[in-house]
């Protein structure tokens, strides 16, 4: 429940229907947000947020809208105390007062009529459900890459935020660099000349993000975490410490490996710098080394290789030395290789290149939080809408399952089928824990 | 093998056979083939499962799914396969093992699974493993199955159930969860609301709409999202005029914003027609709170829509409608919004101002050139940056040409807007109109040009513009010249320095030489390096100045021995310390040097270095090295109170790029570092560099 009531500013369940289902243990039903403003918001107005999942990098996104002036966080919501408290804290000392208000209930923070957009910085099992919720209740929505736990949970979230004409923008950042957009420039207007192989390098291993490494005895769930609503739509699971907070990335349940957290990243590039952002691989053959026992059961070392309609392959690696970290692209006249702090081409003079107006020219962000809270705004699509976020997280879903299954798989990237594969077909989505469903 | 490890071992050599023994196939089978020794395998792993919990090794879980995956192509073994996973589901298994055993069936199961697993639907415990394989197991078996399931289901169960039917779009649930629309268990009703929109066919419809006029209360709203999503079907299944019908109901009806907007969308989707007209009439007649959703639709129009109606309407919108309806005319490159867009570059507000200076750089022309040209010169921030920028990008075959057409007469300001917007723009054909603006009579217009030609000139333009440079006689102008020339002159493939070097020895300007000496060092090409080290013997202070300047800049540390001879035997103190500057910075480029001999001669500049600027460079090197004695060497100076800070970050900075060093000796020095700095964040890693090093 929220820790402070505030009446007048919000709109949240109150009648014994609600108080019922809570008390059961099942979801909120999330009511409309009848008087939001639904993107009409007056230039002199701060676009009024609320952060669901302020752990590691909901927080992260937290403080960088904490930085941006015309943002106002009212409100933050997680299932572990200790990050509820500290969010709180941070919100509370940038702005000098103790107003912001805290919630268990992710529900109950969409359903306050006056917050305008939402942070998401969970789990991505736990990506889909609130997203939906808070598109249906009228909010824009900052939420993270992968975009979705699995394909069909993606394709569901992008016919809301369609649906309800939500602005979204996907934390894949590198799309507001300079020299990622450049890299993709280059590309886009045919320097290299015509495209036939991207390699895109992915890191490998499990990295211990919170060293909790082989913690995997069964515990109870420490008192701050409601560990319950943690595993939500996953299958059940007793607690364990290695399970959750930062490493939860690493096991099949909750997360993809490293392939699908970092698709939203340097695949993500390669499609911006091909134009096929709206599209995905027609066949997609994927190995991978996948840890024989351990509750960390994601794929250490894989390679992935995908080829497009068009005839350009796409190869997805991690742990593989012959294909670079970042992306980069082959074509007949030359390559183009960039990643973080990085940016190279042969032939070297393509780094000096200017683009005439009449060429393409990709957005000039002036910050990834800025690029979003700008389009809320205007109304128009940010550098990383969910639709283009869909389509980067796609060749790593369909990696997994290649990779899982040991075949090559072919793909309708138009109806999001997998092609004379039934049992492959299967694994497009993931059946959810009852009573969670999307 | 102690007395108490024999016990153990023989009770689990008993538990395995009876464990065995549950499973019916081994009585019969006998392994005859390779789909009998997989198998073989498969029982064995079953049998480790059984008592598989969570926390326990996950080998056999590993391994069982390997087999099952090595029997995707061949169905004989697949069944076989099956057949033992189902009777393992009926044994007295652990769940954690049942739980992984549905999941592998949830891959492989075909209507054999099925009343195995629907008769764990009945528990409540085992209802979602089943669940999860039940529903990726397709055909209307399992469909019918699950369908049974929910007459007796309870609680989560029922709900987990009524989740899979929508999920899996059982047409045949419809009926059933009609009625559980209207269930006293919100959390019942909600969850068959929410499958009827999934399944979303004729029947499903109409349940809904039925519900629409009944259900009150939170529940409405998702009534509201699953009847959306009927629509959305009818649409795609052509029946344009339902779905037109129910969006209109829901666009015209008292329901909230969302969904409103949601209809309103689909209302279009379903007339494009009419779409402008119901976008016209939503800017007019509806609340402001769905303006945002009807000027988004004007994005997704055909290109070729007439959009005049809205165009007209942009004066009467809010502040907020304005830029969001120029924006979107932006994003569309909505020509025929070009007039509207302009006439609002003069709004009283500057948020709409800016978006429709924004917005000229995918709509605008010719004509708009000297507006934007304008503005650029006469605003700034937010305004002054977007007028540039669509300066920059405005589209058309004859912009280029008509930017250099105006600069010649264009007002001071506005010219050098238009000469940055020639380098922007990469306008080439530019050169010789900024060869000529280069000796403007206005600094500003001399300094904007040079930078224009560092990027848009090419080598054939090189001694014009040195001889520009050499008749500068401004030194900020002459120093972007310099630039320019050393811009210019990296473009050629080699010999970059020659048309410097050609001149240099004509030029008697003793300001204009100096200038050209700093040019070829900052070029750093190797035939520089005689011509600036013969400067260094001149008689002309300047000039040697100018030299040692130079050499300071030089890519590489060979002249490094010419500025230590300077800094150690010149009588004059500024060529004594700039060239001891130059010398420490040439020791921090990287060279074949050893530490020790890079510390060596960091130390010798130590000596030479009688100001403490001087002192605080070389410790700044120092810090680049790898050595412990150079390390040493560094904490000395932590007790000069003069240098301590520089020395302390140089230790610390040693201290952690140090190998195999003297481990006691470093923590003695950090150890000091934190007992006197006062530099919190250098405290805290020190910190954790004596963590690490325990």
């Amino acid at each position: 429940m929220p820790s402070k009531t505030n009446i007048n500013r919000r709109r949240f369940l109150k009648d014994a229907t609600g108080a019922a289902i809570c008390a059961l243990g099942f979801p909120y039903i999330v009511p409309a947000a009848v008087l939001g403003k639904s993107g009409n918001i007056a230039p002199s107005d701060k676009i009024t947020m609320g952060c669901i999942g302020v752990g590691w990098q909901g927080t992260s996104n937290m403080e960088n809208f904490l930085e941006e002036p015309d943002a106002h966080i009212i409100a933050v919501c997680d299932i572990d105390k200790n990050h509820l408290q500290n969010a709180k804290t941070i919100v509370d000392k940038k702005y000098g007062n103790q107003d912001c208000l805290t919630y268990h209930f992710f529900e109950e923070l969409i359903a306050r009529d006056d917050i305008d957009v939402i942070s998401l910085g969970l789990p991505d099992h736990w990506h889909s459900i609130p997203a939906i919720a808070a598109a249906k209740a009228g909010k824009d929505i900052y939420g993270e890459k992968p975009l979705a736990h699995s394909i069909t949970e993606g394709r569901a979230m992008c016919n809301t935020v369609k649906r309800y004409n939500r602005i979204w923008q996907t934390g894949s950042w590198q799309r507001s660099q300079a020299n990622f957009r450049f890299a993709c420039e280059l590309v886009l207007n045919g320097r290299i000349g015509k495209v036939h192989t991207v390699e895109v390098g992915l890191p490998s291993g499990h990295t211990d993000f919170a060293g909790t490494k082989g913690q995997e005895a069964i515990t109870a769930p420490p008192p701050e975490l409601d560990y319950d609503r943690w595993l939500g739509p996953a299958p059940y699971a007793p607690y364990a410490v290695a399970r959750v907070h930062k490493n939860w990335r690493w096991n099949l349940d909750y997360g993809g490996g490293q392939i699908t957290d970092w698709v939203g990243h340097h695949l993500d590039i390669a499609h911006w710098g091909l134009g096929l952002e709206h599209t995905g691989p027609v066949e997609i053959d994927g190995t991978g080394e996948y840890p024989k026992t351990g509750l960390w059961n994601t794929a250490t070392k894989y390679r992935v290789n995908t080829k497009y309609a068009n005839g350009i392959k796409i190869i997805l690696a991690g742990g593989y030395p012959d294909i670079r970290s970042g992306t980069k692209w082959i074509g007949e006249h030359g390559w183009v290789w960039v990643d973080r702090g990085g940016l190279d081409a042969n032939p070297k003079s393509l780094l000096h290149e200017i683009f005439a107006p009449d060429e393409i020219h990709l957005l000039q962000s002036k910050g990834h939080f800025r690029n979003f809270l700008d389009c809320v705004r205007t109304r128009s699509a940010t550098l990383a809408p969910c639709e283009v976020a869909h389509r980067s997280a796609t060749p790593g879903h369909l990696g997994q399952i290649s990779m899982l299954l040991g075949r090559k798989i072919r793909f309708n990237p138009d109806t999001e089928e997998i092609i004379n594969d039934p049992t492959a077909s299967r694994m497009l989505g993931n059946s959810m824990r009852s009573p969670w469903h999307i | 093998m102690s007395h108490l490890k024999k016990v153990f071992s023989v009770a689990a050599l008993a538990v395995t056979i009876i464990m065995i023994a549950n499973f019916s196939f081994v009585k019969a089978y006998m392994p005859e083939n390779s789909n009998d020794e997989t198998i073989s395998q498969l029982i064995e792993r079953l049998t480790e499962i059984k008592n598989y919990d969570y926390g326990s090794s996950r080998e056999s879980l590993t391994q069982l799914s390997d087999l099952i995956r090595s029997s995707l192509d061949n169905p004989e073994l697949k069944g076989l396969i099956e057949k033992e996973m189902l009777n393992f589901l009926n044994s007295d298994a652990l769940f954690a093992g049942k739980q992984f055993v549905c999941q592998q069936i949830s891959i492989i199961g075909t209507d054999k699974s099925v009343p195995t697993l629907a008769k764990m639907l009945t528990d409540e415990k085992t209802a979602d493993i089943a669940l999860y394989a039940l529903e990726r197991i397709p055909g209307s078996f399992a469909d019918e199955a699950i369908l049974k399931a929910l007459a007796k289901a309870k609680g989560k169960t029922k709900i987990g159930i009524i989740n899979t039917l929508g999920q899996k779009k059982v047409v045949k649930s419809v009926k059933n969860l009609g009625k559980l629309v209207y269930d006293p268990d919100p959390a019942v009703a909600e969850a068959a609301i929410a499958a009827l929109g999934k399944i979303g066919n004729d029947n499903a419809t109409d349940i809904l709409a039925g519900a629409k006029d009944k259900i009150s209360g939170n529940l409405r709203h998702y009534v509201l999202d699953a009847y959306l999503k009927c629509a959305d079907k009818l649409a795609a299944r052509d029946k344009t005029a339902q779905a037109n019908s129910i969006f209109q109901s829901l666009y015209k009806g008292n329901e909230s914003i969302p969904v409103r907007a949601a209809a309103l969308r689909g209302l279009v989707q379903t007339n494009k027609q009419n779409a402008v007209d119901i976008i016209l009439n939503s800017l007019k007649s509806d609340p402001p709170e769905l303006h945002p959703a009807a000027i988004g639709l004007i994005r997704e129009l055909s290109q070729n829509t007439d959009l005049q109606p809205v165009i007209v309407e942009l004066p009467n919108l809010s502040i907020q409608g304005k830029i969001q309806l120029i924006s979107a005319f932006s994003d569309r490159g909505e020509l025929s919004a070009r007039s509207a867009v302009v006439a609002a570059v003069t709004d009283n507000e500057q948020p709409v101002r800016v978006a429709a200076l924004k917005a000229l750089a995918n709509v605008g022309n010719d004509s708009d050139i000297a507006l934007l040209t304008k503005i650029a010169a006469e605003t700034k921030a937010d305004e002054q940056e977007a007028a540039r920028v669509s300066l920059n990008l405005l589209h058309g075959a004859s912009i280029d040409r008509n930017i250099i057409a105006q600069i010649p007469d264009a007002e001071t300001d506005n010219k050098v807007e238009l000469i940055r917007s020639v380098a922007e723009r990469n306008i080439v054909a530019a050169t010789n109109t900024l060869l000529k603006t280069a000796a403007d009579p206005e600094r500003s217009v001399r300094r904007e040009s040079y930078k224009s030609l560092a990027v848009i000139a090419g080598p054939e333009s090189i001694n014009d513009i040195i001889q520009l440079l050499i008749r500068e006689e401004n030194n900020t102008i002459r120093n972007e010249a310099e630039i320019t020339v050393v811009a210019i002159a990296q473009k050629s493939e080699d010999n970059q320095a020659k048309p410097v070097l050609d001149i240099l020895p004509s030029v008697d300007n003793i300001e204009a030489k100096s200038s050209l000496l700093e040019v070829l060092g900052k070029i750093g090409d190797k035939n520089c390096l005689p011509v600036l080290k013969q400067i260094l013997n001149s008689d002309n202070a300047d000039l040697k100045l100018a030299a040692i300047s130079a050499l300071s800049n030089w890519p590489d540390a060979e002249p490094a021995h010419d500025l230590l001879n300077i800094a150690k035997n010149s009588v004059d103190e500024t060529q004594r310390i700039l060239a001891l500057r130059g010398y420490i910075g040439l020791l921090k480029i990287e060279s074949d040097r050893s530490d020790a001999e890079s510390l060596k001669l960091y130390q010798e500049a130590m000596t030479l270095a009688t100001e403490l600027n001087e002192k605080r460079l070389v410790l700044s090197g120092m810090a680049n090295l790898k050595s412990m004695a150079a390390l040493e060497a560094t904490a000395m100076y932590l007790d000069d109170p003069n240098l301590q800070p520089e020395a302390e970050v140089a230790a610390v900075s040693l201290a952690g790029h140090i190998e195999n060093g003297d481990t006691a000796k470093i923590r003695e020095i950090l150890i000091k570092i934190t007992n006197i700095t006062e530099n919190t964040p250098l405290r805290d890693r020190v910190d954790r560099l004596l963590e690490r090093l325990k």
